[in-house]
């Protein structure tokens, strides 16, 4: 039997298609939408954050470029670092460049491995027939094969520049560390 | 038998205006729908084109960086070699902060030794300290300004300046040279 919808069954059945469609829509649509967009908002704010560290990486890189290209444009090709452990070719070349002297000593420092960069610090007090000589044996340790920095540097002069002198120095060899 | 009076209805009022039922006309309901259909479309648009427009806008975004980011991770792809090549042959930071004391001995023969007998010199971190004789105050001077000329030296102070023997002939001075941090001679 056929029969007409009182008014409140037509409001009970409209809220229901209301209530129907806003869940189906939000379930549907709203919610997946929303999450894939704010997904791609997180991802893209984390792609930025990399980027900007690359960024300061990429630039880093160019100026150590540059660097380098400029360091190797000179005259002179710059001396690399050696790699750890070079105590046997640092005692060769001490030996080799204080052989001209009349006595030395040498007093081996800690050893500084910092990441990388080892720093290898030797104390040497040495005794030449006078002050060219002397001036020499320095001379030949800061142009070393073995990349070494003459940090402190006394001399003291007995009876003139002729004269013996006597050489108290502090002397740090660089190696690289992988 | 009284007859009560016949009452008839009496038209007070004019009707003049006439308004004839449209409701179901052709043109009415096309302005229904009308209506309707931009209802919907305006429901749609803030509901799901602009929801849509925002997703596909941020996926678009998060390509783009995505790509660039690509391109970065390419560039780099040497970056260790590069940094280990630069370590061993770039100076250390001991290195550029340190005058190159050869420089300073030259510097010292060049100015003083031309003048005066170094009896010791003594270089640490970015002073020197140095002791001559056989000059007199005035040549003292004139080695004094000779090292401030040179650029290197940031200030050099004298210590001390005492006769050896004969009063108003030579000296021996002790001076003290400060040194410029990342300086070096041209």
């Amino acid at each position: 039997m056929k029969r007409q919808l009182t008014v409140r069954e037509w409001f009970l059945l409209m809220l229901l298609l209301a209530v129907a469609l806003v869940s189906g829509y939000t379930m549907l649509f709203y919610l997946p939408m929303t999450s894939r967009r704010d997904a791609a908002r997180t991802e893209t704010e984390a792609c930025y954050a990399e980027l900007e560290a690359y960024e300061i990486q990429w630039q880093e890189k160019k100026r150590m470029e540059k660097e380098l290209e400029e360091l190797f444009s000179g005259e002179k090709e710059p001396v690399g670092l050696a790699p750890y452990d070079n105590l046997q070719q640092v005692m060769v070349e001490l030996n080799a460049v204080l052989s001209g002297t009349e006595d030395y000593s040498l007093s081996f420092g800690t050893v500084d491995t910092e990441p990388s960069i080892v720093r290898r610090n030797i104390s040497l007090t040495f005794r030449s027939t006078g002050y060219e000589a002397a001036k020499a044996i320095l001379a030949q340790l800061h142009d070393s094969s073995l990349r070494c920095m003459l940090e402190t540097v006394n001399m003291k002069m007995e009876s003139g520049k002729e004269g013996p002198v006597t050489v108290d120095a502090s002397i740090v060899f660089f190696e690289y560390r992988e | 038998m009284s007859r009560k009076k016949d009452e008839y209805p009496v038209k007070q009022t004019l009707n003049l205006y006439y308004k004839p039922d449209r409701t179901t006309k052709p043109a009415t309901i096309a302005l229904y729908v009308l209506f309707v259909l931009t209802c919907c479309l305006g429901i749609f648009r803030f509901l799901v084109y602009d929801l849509w427009q925002e997703t596909r806008e941020a996926e678009r975004a998060l390509a783009a960086a995505e790509a660039q980011l690509e391109g970065m991770t390419t560039e780099l792809v040497d970056y260790s070699q590069v940094q280990e090549r630069y370590f061993r042959y770039s100076a250390t930071e001991e290195e550029q902060a340190l005058t190159d004391r050869m420089e300073i001995l030259e510097l010292l023969e060049r100015t003083v030794g031309s003048m005066a007998e170094i009896s010791s010199i003594s270089v640490s971190g970015d002073t020197v300290q140095a002791v001559f004789s056989s000059v007199t105050l005035a040549e003292t001077a004139r080695i004094v300004s000779g090292l401030e000329a040179s650029p290197v030296v940031a200030e050099t102070m004298v210590n001390t300046a005492s006769t050896i023997g004969d009063p108003g002939a030579s000296v021996q001075t002790s001076i003290l040279i400060r040194l410029t941090r990342e300086g070096t001679e041209e």
